[in-house]
């Protein structure tokens, strides 16, 4: 909370320096702002509940594009988005080291996990976590579908099998392009396994998968939002209200109803605040 | 496992170049049917051409998929994701649209040219390859139109084929991947790639136009 | 081996309408049948029977006794028809000639030979390898004939052959066919609106009138005794007009007397008279009084236009002193170039008889 003050702050002055403040309320961020995330906030329903109560609390106009995780680093590289909510830590930290973004801070996380056909041909539940399971999946050559759109799943999976000890690739290894429900949707038809988020997970219907692995630590998904940096991209972003919708998604009733997200709907959250307290 | 772009492009053509034989097989036969035959129930057959012309491709797609479905009453056949199944979601993109342009094609020979021919002695084998060969422009152009339909579509490759990489990628389920991915500059060279290909295609057409008045079936 | 044609109560009903009714006509073998009518009269819808395109609504057509209708194809690789339209198809003007043959399984040597000699008869053979698209209409009816004849057909059906041709080219388009048809015993059958093409080189003459048929006969029984005023029009008699034939023979025009005398019932009349026909009389003497409206030179003789109780054509010599508009004269009809046809219901179509007694054996070759 201390932070996003203070870069308000900063926001504020930088503005004022440039002679082109835009007057209205809210600390004078107003206009449109783009907002790259990636597809699972989207398909999940997330953004659809909190942010009508952005608009309502603030001048800014946010533009939700649902891409991912890598496109959104793009986006905000070329400076096409104003604010990115991501979950991809090492191309973040790259991000970041790259003086691209002028802030990078935790909203919550998901849990990722790894589903497969109901007889387990591979054993992989067995494993005990996720980099041994793939291990195991490999060993069989048991059918593996993989996303493979440099998503920030994608990134998990690959960070998975790096740990794994395993480069994945043959007639077994299913690369579908494709985002996080079509890939589960093709698991689910060719009796493969495949690593997902919960969210999406629990919003795909008519899948016949099963859960192989879960809560172990090396399937946690954390999501944060980065404000990008206005003076290192080619078009000037709207850095105001980016820092605002930073400020507001950390906020305490935002993180309240992200965390009560889903219950409604599958009996759990889908989501952990991780900016509570 | 990135393929190269002449894997992806050889596939996309062998898929809807397969697509468009077998759509113009029946698209012709079809049209030709419903311009010459007296059968009952034409009309209502035409008007079922002309919709399935403006059915969008992703609906045919989910059409098929349903079908394919492992739970699916073709399930066994084991298509689902695989280049078949996209073959015969193409089939049925194109063969509408073959269909129809036929029926046109047919109806704008003239009117007196059937019974011109069955009084030359003409049986009825002979009388529809002579209708064929004197349509056979316009004949071209629907095939070429279905191939056109068949290769730019992405929809219903999406959702039957999957774009399974190095299995049932083809040329646009590789440009929205990448695209998704923000990989602008390879998008664009798929693009180019399809570009080409669409421009070669309209030129054999239009070539093929130019010396159809001497082209003939020997 | 030219073959029979048959037609027994043959009714055509298009959209209600019947467009066609012949309760018999029949054509010899070798015989060349002509079929005048105006157009609508129902000439190309009697083509379509005879070759079988259409079958009849009722009633039978028949080719050597087997029905035209039901024998499809086999019939009608037996007929050569020659549509008014020439319709040829898109490709050089050999193949156009030689596909009926192919059709027909007629051997490749045998159909390089029918086709040169085909296109050869009809003075087209420099055309052979041109498209036939580029044709001149005059040249593309030749062509549509040379692939009538190529296949040698037992009967040969013209459809209007000369349509679209002008008059010069018609007259030697004429000469051709007759040539070409000369030394075969072909069936022929050819329909026209033209009476000089229709009596042209006709055995017989059928005249087709709203689809139903006015007169059979040779064209000399057409010329002289036609059967009733559509088909004396027809063949070319200028001059129709009303008169009265009274109970001692005398034909009387608007009261006046025109030189004319009937053996043949008393009562309402139309006279039929040719141009040539109609004579200038003595001012004085008996006549039908009229007043001259128009003089016109015509080729050989002045045209005049004539008023009074009628309207009349005539045709006068150019060594008779013309007389001048506006003058009152009156004129007689010479009995050779007239022919008076009675109106009486009772006797409705005597020419029909008249022409089957005239009709003379047909050039069959024996």
């Amino acid at each position: 909370m201390r932070t996003a003050v203070i870069f308000v702050a900063a926001g504020l002055l930088v503005t004022a320096g440039c002679g082109s403040e835009p007057s209205g309320g809210g600390g004078g961020a107003t206009g449109t702002m783009i907002l790259a995330t990636t597809t699972s906030t989207q398909d999940s329903g997330l953004l659809d509940a909190i942010l009508p109560s952005f608009e309502e609390s603030s001048d800014c106009v946010p533009k939700p594009v649902a891409v991912g995780s890598g496109q959104a680093m793009a986006m905000g590289e070329s400076g096409d988005a104003d604010v990115l909510l991501v979950h991809s830590p090492k191309a973040e930290e790259q991000f970041m080291a790259e003086d691209r973004g002028s802030s990078r801070e935790p909203v919550m996380h998901n849990d990722f996990v790894l589903v497969g056909p109901p007889q387990d041909p591979a054993n992989a539940g067995a494993a005990g976590d996720a980099a041994k399971a793939l291990a195991r999946i490999a060993q069989e050559q048991a059918p593996f579908a993989s996303r493979a759109d440099e998503s920030g799943t994608h990134a998990k999976e690959l960070s998975l099998w790096q740990a794994a000890g395993i480069e994945p690739s043959g007639s077994w290894y299913i690369e579908t392009g494709q985002g996080m429900g079509e890939t589960l949707t093709i698991a689910g038809q060719k009796e493969a396994y495949a690593l997902t988020d919960r969210g999406t997970l629990l919003a795909t219907g008519n899948l016949e998968s099963e859960i192989v692995i879960e809560g172990s630590a090396d399937l946690k998904n954390p999501y944060h939002v980065i404000v990008v940096d206005t003076d290192n991209t080619a078009g000037a972003t709207n850095e105001l209200c980016a820092k605002e919708f930073a400020r507001w998604i950390r906020s305490e009733p935002v993180q309240r109803v992200i965390a009560e997200f889903g219950v409604d709907q599958y009996g759990e959250p889908l989501f952990a605040a991780d900016a509570l307290g | 496992m990135i393929e190269s772009v002449h894997e992806v492009l050889t596939r996309s053509a062998l898929v809807s170049v397969a697509a468009t034989l077998v759509a113009a097989v029946i698209g012709i036969g079809l049209g030709t049917a419903l311009a010459l035959a007296r059968i009952p129930g034409k009309q209502l057959m035409t008007a079922v051409v002309n919709t399935g012309m403006a059915v969008p491709t992703v609906v045919i797609g989910l059409a098929v998929a349903l079908l394919l479905w492992r739970s699916g009453p073709l399930g066994h056949l084991d298509l689902m994701y695989t280049v078949h199944g996209m073959v015969l979601a193409q089939v049925l993109i194109a063969t509408p649209l073959i269909t129809g342009i036929t029926l046109a094609a047919m109806r704008l020979l003239p009117s007196a040219l059937p019974d011109q021919l069955r009084a030359l002695g003409a049986n009825r084998a002979q009388l529809v390859l002579r209708m064929w060969i004197e349509a056979r422009i316009p004949l071209l152009a629907a095939a070429m139109a279905g191939f056109g339909k068949a290769i730019s579509e992405v929809g219903a490759v999406t959702i039957v084929g999957g774009n399974i990489h190095g299995h049932t990628q083809v040329m646009t389920t590789a440009i929205v991947e990448r695209v998704g991915r923000g990989d602008f500059n390879s998008a664009l060279l798929y693009g180019a790639v399809l570009l080409a290909l669409a421009f070669a295609v309209n030129g054999l057409l239009a070539s093929v136009r130019h010396r159809g008045a001497s082209w003939e079936r020997n | 081996m030219g073959a029979e044609l048959s037609l027994r109560q043959v009714r055509q009903v298009r959209a209600g309408r019947e467009v066609l009714r012949i309760d018999a006509l029949d054509i010899g073998p070798g015989e060349h049948m002509s079929v005048l009518g105006p157009n609508g009269a129902g000439k190309t819808t009697l083509l379509r029977l005879l070759v079988g395109v259409d079958r009849p609504t009722s009633g039978t057509v028949t080719l050597d006794g087997v029905s035209t209708a039901r024998r499809g194809v086999e019939v009608r690789r037996r007929v050569a028809y020659a549509t008014q339209q020439p319709g040829l198809l898109s490709t050089s003007v050999r193949r156009n000639v030689e596909l009926p043959l192919r059709w027909r399984k007629v051997p490749r040597r045998e159909r390089a030979r029918l086709v040169a000699e085909a296109l050869d008869r009809l003075r087209v053979a420099h055309l052979a390898d041109r498209p036939a698209q580029t044709l001149s209409g005059g040249e593309q009816q030749r062509v549509n004939l040379a692939r009538a004849l190529a296949i040698d057909p037992e009967v040969l059906l013209l459809d209007e052959p000369a349509a679209g041709l002008d008059a010069q080219t018609r007259s030697a388009f004429f000469a051709d066919l007759e040539q070409a048809l000369a030394d075969r015993a072909t069936t022929v059958v050819q329909v026209s609106h033209r009476a000089e093409e229709a009596l042209r080189f006709a055995d017989r003459v059928v005249v087709l009138v709203e689809g139903s048929v006015h007169q059979v006969g040779a064209p000399e029984a057409l010329h002289h005794r036609p059967a009733d005023a559509s088909v004396a029009a027809l063949v070319g008699y200028d001059n129709l007009v009303s008169a009265t034939v009274r109970t001692d023979g005398e034909v009387l025009v608007g009261g006046a007397p025109t030189g004319l005398l009937h053996r043949g019932p008393a009562g309402a009349a139309t006279v039929a008279v040719f141009a040539g026909g109609v004579l200038l009389a003595d001012a004085h003497g008996p006549g039908l009084p009229v007043r001259v409206a128009r003089v016109i030179p015509g080729p050989g003789h002045h045209v005049l236009a004539l008023e009074g109780a009628v309207s009349l054509l005539a045709h006068l010599p150019m060594r008779v002193q013309a007389p001048l508009t506006g003058d009152v004269v009156r004129v007689v009809f010479d009995p050779v170039l007239s022919v008076v046809l009675p109106d009486s219901p009772a006797d409705p179509t005597p020419g029909v008889l008249d022409g089957v007694e005239l009709a003379y054996p047909s050039r069959v070759p024996s």
